[in-house]
């Protein structure tokens, strides 16, 4: 076969006759359409719905996909910032006070509260375990909080807890892949994603989604929990790190001047404007505009992510640890992101799975020094979007995968020195601020250990529908056609959690 | 059939007529033996109705064969008819007593029903012999105008009033215009003027209660048809009171309309009168529940979603305020787009929206007077935080009548000029924080009553000022980093 006939082979194979009817018929109708509605078909092109449809069927030729789109109701929430404690944080030593469990410390679980249970860990029958924690109600609002926990007990004020939380998995990956993507597979946009792709980025040199890992380890699920799935990479989370280069292989390599950088991505830009117009090929509109990114944000992201500039008490606030990879760096980043205009902000935290089968995973050691490296740092972020007016229009969530039980794992059945808990994912606590989200309330109950609901459950897709719905959608109009269906992050279920909203 | 039969009949049906309304007063009581024959008035009532139609096909059939006088079949299903219609008048006139059903609705369908037997009887006193001119025509055209609307308020009274034309074909929509909905029970349209009481709960009142807690019959002392009566109700002392306001539980009124029917004080007393219907005992005890009182209008009480759910399918739209209830035209695209070439971002609000926010460092766009003053209604926020904003430019958003979030933050602003705003009423957010602004120009905020909040951390304002400015906007927050 000659080099043209497999050309044309290709060709022929990319131009399938689905693109070929789509681009036909969005061709014809945008044409149509600017003659009949003469000027308004422009605000069309830039709000919400026509833009995401002109940039599934391809014909945005050089409109950046990135560019700011229209919500479908006005948005309290111009900006996310996700704090996922990954690992799943105790609610027993945080939130969730019981009185009751403290008293039923040691006992045995009555089996009428294992039966139809399944846990992750935890065989036969489990001893009870009290909350390792001392607790006391804060503020106005008379929010229990615990004593690890001394810096956020000050701003309980402004959050909502969701008591009552709910999930369908109890294993770390396909937990977070359920939180972020709506599904415990691999293979869907996450929250991040979505956000993007409806709502465009405020700041074309600075990524839309980005992401900030500290601790020991990356989330379980891997950078699936940010991927981009189904919709087009240009809108997958950009990992950003506070330590050397802020994002890999950025920098231009040694030799190559920013002149030069610039003159090779026009002229590979060209190319694959070139082959876009051969081929179709939605994906290749991604590359052009990722490169075009790329080198904006080789002069923006250093800025934005130093964070030497920033006042030395702001600094202290957070108290952040310049030149090291932390928690606190990564709030002090998250402000400066959303002041900057991007619009979600994914934060991991890594080391909350309290199982207690070493000291690093005990309630009382590892789960103590997780708490420590948050609370003053998550306070901070929460006081200083406050007070610059950010609060209004940022959401700020707080949680885990899931919850841990009331009960005591000790999966080697012998004498451990230390004490944690199972994973559960019936019920769990996370908190909410900012962004039309009420302030000092707390919605649901659990029973008297903390074990089950008693009422306002709230489920992961109720929790996604909610976020959403902050950022101006309807979780079931905000879709995306892949594979003959349109699909969208909530799947076939989610409530937004009306309840909450002030 | 002569002639002499058919005044005859005439005269009974008159007579039996006369009976029924002279002894069963609608007001009174039905009594026990005739509360089963009353129920039966549904089914009675198809058996006049079948007749009378079909002896109505055969007089049609009989003028178009150009045939004079009613044949024997026509003159019998007249009779058993019109004797039928009476049987159910009789039976319909108990079953009012028995209570329950509205009043607009029941008056003209009693009337159509007593007109029924006479017609029948007129028709067939005129095709047995044409007495007057245009009696036969009079007789049968009042006949059947009198079944079809006769038995179509009775329809709607048991079934609803959509019910008939709910699944209209669309092609037929137009000859029957808006099919009537449930939003014609209360009148919804007005959610920021019309108060819970008057639009909801009065009605309600009107169609269970007031019959018996009305002006005329004031049962156990109980008047429901004003709120001057009901807020001076006073119950017995073992009861609670008539209304707790904010507690439904506590409250008289929803403790009778929630009791199992069999109970004795179960209110409306069954079987005289249907129990409320789940979505009116709601409604109600969301009035009691709310607080509304009787003067709290739908768009401020506070509507959980099941009550909002139930209103919406009582035609309540959405409810608007501030910018969001403002008929602005559509922004000027053009000038938008030469906004945009200038550095400014400019975005909609929402999909549908006319309402624009404005984002940008760099003030000079805001003087492009051209572009800008094209869309400058339409823009509801201007964002100039971190820039070169000054006084003057402060000055120039006074221009901008719709405004209600203002940016300014770390800026050269001082504050001087803040009181040029006094006419923005729909300002709710000024963000003030890392400017110059000082304690002199925060007085000036005090003249900004809609304001909800305001940042001045990072500025020169001190706690005094602050504190002064909480005392003159109480409701509003104002953020001091502190």
């Amino acid at each position: 076969m000659s080099i043209q006939d497999e050309a044309r082979l290709r060709w022929a194979h990319l131009q399938t006759r689905r693109h070929f009817l789509k681009s036909f018929s969005a061709g014809i109708g945008s044409m149509a359409l600017s003659s009949i509605m003469g000027p308004t078909s422009l605000a069309g092109a830039s709000s919400g719905p026509a833009a995401l449809d002109a940039f599934a069927s391809g014909s945005a030729l050089g409109n950046d996909p990135l560019l700011p789109k229209t919500p479908h109701f006005p948005a309290k929430a111009k900006h996310v910032i996700f704090l996922h404690m990954a690992g799943a944080p105790s609610q027993h030593e945080l939130f969730d006070y019981k009185p009751l469990l403290q008293r039923l410390d040691g006992q045995q679980t009555p089996p009428s509260l294992l039966e139809g249970k399944r846990f992750a860990f935890i065989r036969g029958v489990p001893k009870l375990l009290g909350p390792q924690a001392t607790f006391q109600q804060h503020g106005e609002s008379g929010a229990w909080v615990s004593n690890h926990l001394p810096n956020f007990s000050r701003v309980v004020d402004d959050v909502t807890f969701l008591k009552a939380m709910h999930t369908d998995e109890f294993n770390h990956a396909p937990a977070q892949l359920f939180l972020y993507t709506g599904s415990p597979r691999l293979g869907r946009p996450s929250l991040g994603s979505w956000a993007l792709y409806g709502l465009g980025s405020e700041n074309q040199n600075l990524p839309g989604f980005v992401v900030l890992i500290s601790g020991a380890a990356a989330p379980s699920a891997g950078a699936s929990v940010y991927g981009s799935g189904f919709l087009p990479t240009v809108y997958q989370g950009v990992q950003c790190r506070s330590d050397g280069d802020p994002v890999l292989f950025l920098s231009d390599p040694d030799g190559v001047s920013r002149d030069m950088r610039q003159r090779s991505i026009e002229a590979i830009n060209e190319i694959n404007r070139q082959q876009y117009e051969e081929t179709q090929d939605p994906e290749i509109l991604t590359r052009i505009s990722q490169y075009e990114l790329a080198f904006r944000m080789q002069m923006s992201v250093p800025e934005a992510m130093d964070i030497h500039t920033e006042p030395e008490a702001i600094q202290t606030e957070y108290g952040v640890e310049p030149g090291k990879v932390s928690f606190a760096n990564n709030c002090l980043l998250a402000r400066r992101l959303v002041e900057r205009g991007v619009r979600f902000v994914q934060l991991f935290h890594w080391g909350w799975d309290s199982h207690g089968a070493g000291e690093s995973e005990a309630l009382t050691h590892g789960f103590v020094d997780r708490c420590r490296e948050t609370d003053q740092a998550m306070t901070a972020l929460l006081t200083d979007l406050k007070r610059r007016g950010l609060l209004d229009e940022t959401l700020v969530v707080w949680g885990g995968e899931f919850g841990r039980t009331p009960m005591l794992e000790n999966r080697t059945g012998q004498d451990n020195p230390f004490v944690g808990r199972d994973h559960h994912s019936d019920v769990y606590t996370m908190w909410m601020a900012g962004a039309g989200v009420k302030r000092g309330f707390t919605y649901g109950e659990t029973d008297e250990i903390g074990y089950q609901p008693v009422s306002g459950r709230v489920h992961v897709h109720d929790l996604q529908a909610t976020i959403l719905h902050q950022l101006g959608f309807d979780h079931e109009r905000l879709t995306f056609p892949f594979q003959g269906r349109d699909f969208r992050l909530t799947d076939v279920s989610g409530r937004v959690v009306n309840e909450i909203l002030s | 059939m002569t002639r002499r039969t058919a005044l005859w009949n005439v005269a009974a049906t008159v007579a039996a007529m006369l009976l029924i309304l002279l002894f069963v007063d609608p007001a009174g009581r039905a009594p026990e033996w005739a509360r089963f024959l009353a129920r039966q008035h549904p089914a009675i009532v198809h058996l006049p109705i079948g007749f009378l139609l079909f002896a109505s096909l055969l007089a049609a059939f009989r003028r178009w064969s150009k045939a004079d006088d009613s044949g024997p079949t026509e003159q019998a299903a007249l009779v058993l008819g019109g004797w039928g219609a009476v049987a159910a008048a009789a039976a319909g006139s108990w079953l009012i007593q028995m209570g329950g059903y509205p009043t607009d609705a029941l008056f003209w369908h009693r009337v159509l029903g007593f007109i029924i037997p006479l017609a029948a009887a007129g028709a067939l006193l005129a095709g047995v012999q044409q007495p007057i001119r245009g009696m036969r025509s009079a007789s049968w055209t009042l006949l059947i105008g009198c079944l079809l609307v006769g038995g179509h308020l009775g329809g709607e009274m048991t079934h609803g009033k959509a019910f008939a034309v709910e699944y209209v074909p669309s092609v037929l929509k137009p000859l029957i215009g808006d099919a009537p909905t449930l939003s014609t029970r209360f009148d919804l349209s007005q959610p920021e003027s019309a108060s819970v009481y008057e639009t909801i709960v009065a009605p309600i009142f009107e169609t269970s209660c007031t019959s018996c807690h009305g002006e005329g019959r004031t049962k156990g002392g109980l008047d429901l048809t004003t709120a001057d009566a009901i807020a001076a109700h006073e119950t017995d002392t073992e009861d609670d009171p008539l209304v707790t306001w904010g507690d439904a539980e506590a409250s008289l009124l929803i403790q009778r309309v929630t009791l199992p029917t069999e109970h004795r004080r179960a209110m409306p007393p069954v079987p005289d009168a249907k129990p409320l219907s789940h979505a009116d005992v709601e409604l109600l005890r969301w009035w009691v529940d709310s607080e509304a009182g009787f003067d709290g209008t739908i768009s401020a009480v506070a509507r959980p979603d099941a009550v909002e759910r139930l209103l919406q399918a009582y035609g309540l739209g959405e409810i608007l305020i501030g910018v969001f209830a403002l008929d602005l035209p559509q922004p000027d695209t053009t000038a938008i787009r030469k906004t945009e070439e200038r550095g400014v971002t400019i975005s909609y609000m929402a999909a549908d929206l006319p309402l624009l926010e404005w984002s940008s460092p760099d003030t000079t766009p805001l003087y492009a007077v051209e572009a800008t003053d094209r869309i400058k209604d339409n823009v509801v926020s201007v964002n100039l935080s971190g820039g070169n904003a000054t006084d003057a430019d402060v000055t120039r958003l006074a221009d901008f009548p719709h405004l209600t979030s203002l940016d300014v933050s770390r800026t050269a602003v001082t504050g001087a000029t803040l009181s040029d705003l006094v006419g923005l009423e729909y300002l709710l957010r000024l963000n003030l924080y890392g400017t110059q602004v000082d304690d002199a120009a925060l007085d000036q905020l005090a003249d900004f009553p809609a304001l909800e909040s305001v940042y001045l951390w990072n500025s020169n304002v001190t706690e005094e000022g602050v504190a002064r400015l909480r005392d003159a906007l109480p409701n509003a927050e104002i953020n001091f980093g502190e």
